[in-house]
C-alpha cells in the first residue's frame, strides 16, 4: 500500500501541537484556549494513529479513541465553564479570570 | 470519529454563536515582549521535537509493518477494546458519566444557590 511514510505523520503531528500551544500562550479567549487544547490533543492522536499503522499494533488506536473520550469530557466541561461565566457577566479574558470567587 | 466531530463541534459551534460577539484581538497595541516570548517558545519546542524524534527514530521507521485488510475495522478494534483493554473502556465510560453529570451542573441554574 502506497501512502506517506510515518515520519510525515509525525512531523505535521509536532506542527499541530506547535500550533495549539501557540495558541494556549497567545490567545485570551477561553474558547480559543480551549480550541488549542483540541487541537494539541488531536495531533496527539494523530501520533498514536500514525506509529500503530507503522506498528501493526491495535493498542494505540485504543488509546486514541480514551484520548478523544478525555477530550470530550474537557471540552463539556469547559464549555459549562465558559457559558457560566457568560452568564455571570465576568468579561471571557484568561487574563482577567484570576480569582475563583465570581 | 462521527460522534466526537459532531458532539464537540457542534457544541463548540453553539457556545461560540451564543457567546462571541466580540471575538478579541490578540495583537492590540502591538506584539509585546509576551507575545514575543509565545512565539519564540512554539518555535523552540517544534524544532525540540523535530530534533530529538531525529535522532532517536532515524533510520528506524523504514520498514513498515504488514497489516491486513481488517487492521483498524470496527471488528478487531471492539476485540482488543473489550479483552486486552477492558478496564480502559469501563473508566472511559466513568469519565463521561462524570463529564456528563458535571456539564449538566455546570449548566444549570440553580447551582449558585
Amino acid at each position: 500500500m502506497m501512502g506517506p511514510d510515518v515520519s510525515w505523520y509525525v512531523i505535521l503531528s509536532a506542527i499541530l501541537f506547535t500550533t495549539g500551544a501557540l495558541g494556549v500562550l497567545l490567545r485570551r479567549n477561553p474558547l480559543i484556549v480551549l480550541l488549542s487544547l483540541e487541537i494539541m490533543l488531536n495531533s496527539a492522536n494523530l501520533a498514536l494513529i500514525g506509529f500503530a499503522r507503522h506498528l501493526g499494533d491495535s493498542a494505540g488506536q485504543v488509546f486514541a479513541l480514551a484520548v478523544m473520550a478525555v477530550a470530550a469530557s474537557e471540552v463539556v466541561v469547559g464549555l459549562g465553564l465558559v457559558v457560566a461565566l457568560n452568564r455571570s457577566r465576568v468579561p471571557l479574558d484568561v487574563d482577567r479570570l484570576s480569582t475563583l470567587r465570581g | 470519529m462521527l460522534v466526537y466531530a459532531g458532539a464537540v463541534m457542534v457544541m463548540f459551534l453553539f457556545v461560540i454563536a451564543y457567546v462571541g460577539r466580540r471575538a478579541d484581538a490578540p495583537f492590540e497595541g502591538g506584539p509585546s515582549w509576551q507575545t514575543l516570548a509565545a512565539v519564540v517558545a512554539g518555535g523552540v519546542l517544534l524544532a525540540n521535537v523535530v530534533i530529538a524524534l531525529g535522532l532517536t527514530t532515524s533510520g528506524r521507521l523504514d520498514e513498515e509493518a504488514d497489516v491486513t485488510q481488517a487492521f483498524g475495522g470496527p471488528s478487531e478494534l471492539g476485540s482488543v477494546f473489550l479483552t486486552n483493554h477492558l478496564l480502559a473502556f469501563e473508566i472511559t465510560s466513568i469519565v463521561l458519566l462524570v463529564a456528563a453529570v458535571g456539564g449538566v451542573i455546570l449548566g444549570s441554574e440553580r447551582h449558585r444557590g
